[in-house]
């Protein structure tokens, strides 16, 4: 038990530096994007991976920022009603809910890998004109959402430890 | 079964998760792979990672978090109180002036950030105290700011507007320049508003000159003149000039054609955190909050947009989105009741969910309906954020209440909804003349340069 805690706290981690790395992406495609507009509008010359490569951030920034989102109370959520009901009922829904999330992401990251491996076995390639492989892209969503899921993990054993963990989201 | 029986058995089962408590992401995904699993094959089950990663594979998203970015960049440093500051050395002669300028100083910021909660912070931060210290009355002082804020999703940039473009195939661009004009206007009406209440007191005191508790709990200040000289008026714009220099690039590049609304965005942050390097040389500790605040609402609007592609894609599938434009058009209503159920609909909705998940789930829905009735998406689209704009002045899900609480914690929200109240009218008012005048909103994107 003491392991698994070690183990879990050791993910927290790696998310929370996840968290950073995502946000450092989006500095970076603004960049790439301001080279990008440089190019093409001021010195008239087609551009070919610039925005593909933006698009990719973006997308590795929103799923791999997720995980830690979760610790961070990133994702709202409505607390309108669940705000009047009372604490001990709360404490079980929340449990609750957070299962049923554990399980949507265990789902999405599952589906993911294996859209994930068929891009990476068939090789398959972006439909652009620079066409990157999808090993790439696809590459974050399984990985995301199978860190969010253990995330989810550290969330519902802090819930049953201390019975007094406040809802997620806020 | 037949669509309309699930339409509704969807519908209330994706209320159920969502008022949970769950996070709104996932409060849309869980009934999408529910309902995938239960109604339709296999094959579908096996593409919902596809659907979420297409529902994120578009360019025109990438406008959300490179504005909360450049958003993000400016809050970081003194901008706000700058911006106030500077407009109050000018707008002081105005009764309330210190209001005035609270509020202009709001849409100026509006003109930097896309999200209103941040306008509200960044300008309010600063500008409620300060309001407070001068002798204005709390609920004017709050009120301001609460409803000066909704101008961040009314004037471009604009993150409502991206999503409702994504939403409803709309350009982005155009939306956001229908923004504009709507967004001054209301902007005077409120500055008027703000000078006919203050006008209002002060009459009220010099009739109570004997009775001095009629004007109880207000300072002197509120009714005083303060003076600054041309030298301190001067410098004022000086320290405000290089954000005003990055609006006009910003809407000059829309307005012109020159980049996409992501594109802007992007060389928009750059400058922006030029600028503050050179200028602002904000500190290590500055550079971790912006990033900070940037991740933390982009992977919540975008986790929150992927999800909402997965639950658009079940419900079409399921021809649940159909069935409800039929019903809705089958009801025959004319051209304006429809518009104003549709309005009153949208204003129930905005007092319990936050404005990104209700245009990513109505937009979809409402969209064909519009088109077929003959209204123009560009102007709805300004009309419905005017309106989601209400909804984060409105209990019990006001997203700039909360942040003035964060701000002020001893004013009473009662407090802060009494000098609300007034600003909700407004709003009210500008739905209402953008509808007599359509042209308001739709003059500029019409004239603008496309490409």
């Amino acid at each position: 038990m003491k392991l698994l805690r070690k183990v879990l706290q050791k993910i927290e981690d790696l998310n929370r530096i996840l968290y950073y790395v995502s946000s450092i992406a989006i500095v970076l495609s603004a960049f790439i994007l301001t080279y990008e507009v440089i190019v093409r509008y001021i010195l008239r010359i087609p551009t070919i991976w610039e925005i593909e490569t933006s698009v990719y951030l973006t997308i590795m920034a929103t799923y791999l920022g997720a995980a830690y989102g979760l610790k961070d109370g990133a994702h709202i959520n409505i607390d309108l009603i669940i705000r009047l009901l009372p604490r001990g009922f709360t404490e079980k829904l929340s449990l609750a809910t957070s299962l049923i999330s554990l399980v949507f992401c265990a789902l999405l990251a599952w589906k993911g890998w294996g859209m994930w491996w068929e891009a990476t076995a068939k090789g398959w390639h972006s439909e652009s004109l620079w066409g990157p492989p999808l090993t790439i892209p696809y590459f974050f969503l399984p990985l995301g959402m199978t860190l969010l899921s253990l995330q989810y993990v550290i969330l519902i054993s802090d819930i049953i430890e201390k019975r007094g963990g406040t809802s997620h989201g806020s | 079964m037949d669509p309309n029986i699930l339409g509704i058995i969807v519908g209330l089962v994706s209320l159920l998760f969502l008022f949970s408590g769950m996070p709104i992401a996932f409060a849309l995904g869980v009934p999408s792979v529910l309902f995938i699993l239960l109604f339709m094959d296999r094959h579908q089950f096996d593409l919902i990672a596809h659907m979420m990663f297409d529902g994120l594979n578009d360019f025109g998203l990438l406008a959300i978090p490179l504005f909360i970015l450049m958003g993000a960049i400016i809050a970081s440093t003194r901008t706000g109180s700058d911006l106030y500051e500077g407009m109050h050395r000018w707008l002081h002669r105005l009764p309330g002036g210190l209001a005035v300028s609270n509020i202009v100083s709001c849409a100026i910021f509006s003109a930097l950030c896309g999200s209103s909660p941040a306008t509200a912070a960044a300008i309010g931060t600063m500008g409620i105290p300060e309001m407070r210290k001068r002798g204005y009355p709390d609920s004017l002082a709050t009120g301001c700011i609460v409803a000066g804020g909704t101008l961040g999703i009314l004037i471009p940039p604009s993150v409502t507007m991206i999503i409702y473009g994504i939403a409803t195939q709309t350009s982005i661009g155009k939306l956001f320049l229908a923004g504009v004009i709507p967004g001054i206007l209301i902007t005077i009406m409120m500055c008027i508003w703000v000078v006919i209440y203050s006008q209002w007191a002060r009459l009220k005191r010099s009739r109570a000159v004997d009775r001095p508790s009629a004007a109880e709990g207000i300072g002197n200040e509120f009714f005083e003149d303060v003076t600054f000289t041309w030298k301190e008026k001067v410098s004022a714009i000086s320290r405000v000039a290089p954000f005003i220099f990055l609006i006009v690039i910003i809407m000059g590049s829309l307005y012109g054609g020159w980049a996409t609304p992501s594109e802007a965005a992007g060389v928009g942050s750059v400058a922006a955190l030029l600028l503050v390097m050179v200028i602002y040389r904000i500190g290590l500790t500055d550079y971790r909050k912006v990033l900070h605040m940037t991740i933390k609402e982009s992977t919540m609007i975008l986790m929150i947009i992927a999800a909402s592609f997965l639950f658009g894609a079940v419900m079409t599938k399921l021809y649940i989105t159909q069935s409800i434009i039929n019903a809705i058009v089958d009801a025959g209503l004319s051209k304006w009741s429809l518009m104003i159920m549709i309005n009153i609909f949208m204003l129930v909705l905005g007092c319990f969910m936050p404005p990104v998940a209700i245009i990513l789930i109505l937009a979809p829905i409402l969209y064909p309906v519009l088109v077929k009735y003959g209204f123009d998406p560009i102007w709805f689209g300004v009309i419905m954020t005017i309106n989601m704009e209400v909804g984060l002045i409105t209990p019990p899900v006001g997203l700039n209440l909360y942040v003035i609480q964060g701000i002020a914690p001893d004013v009473p929200l009662s407090r802060v909804l009494v000098g609300s109240v007034p600003f909700v009218l407004i709003l009210f008012l500008g739905i209402v003349i953008c509808s007599i005048w359509p042209e308001l909103t739709l003059w500029l994107p019409n004239k603008m340069i496309t490409r």
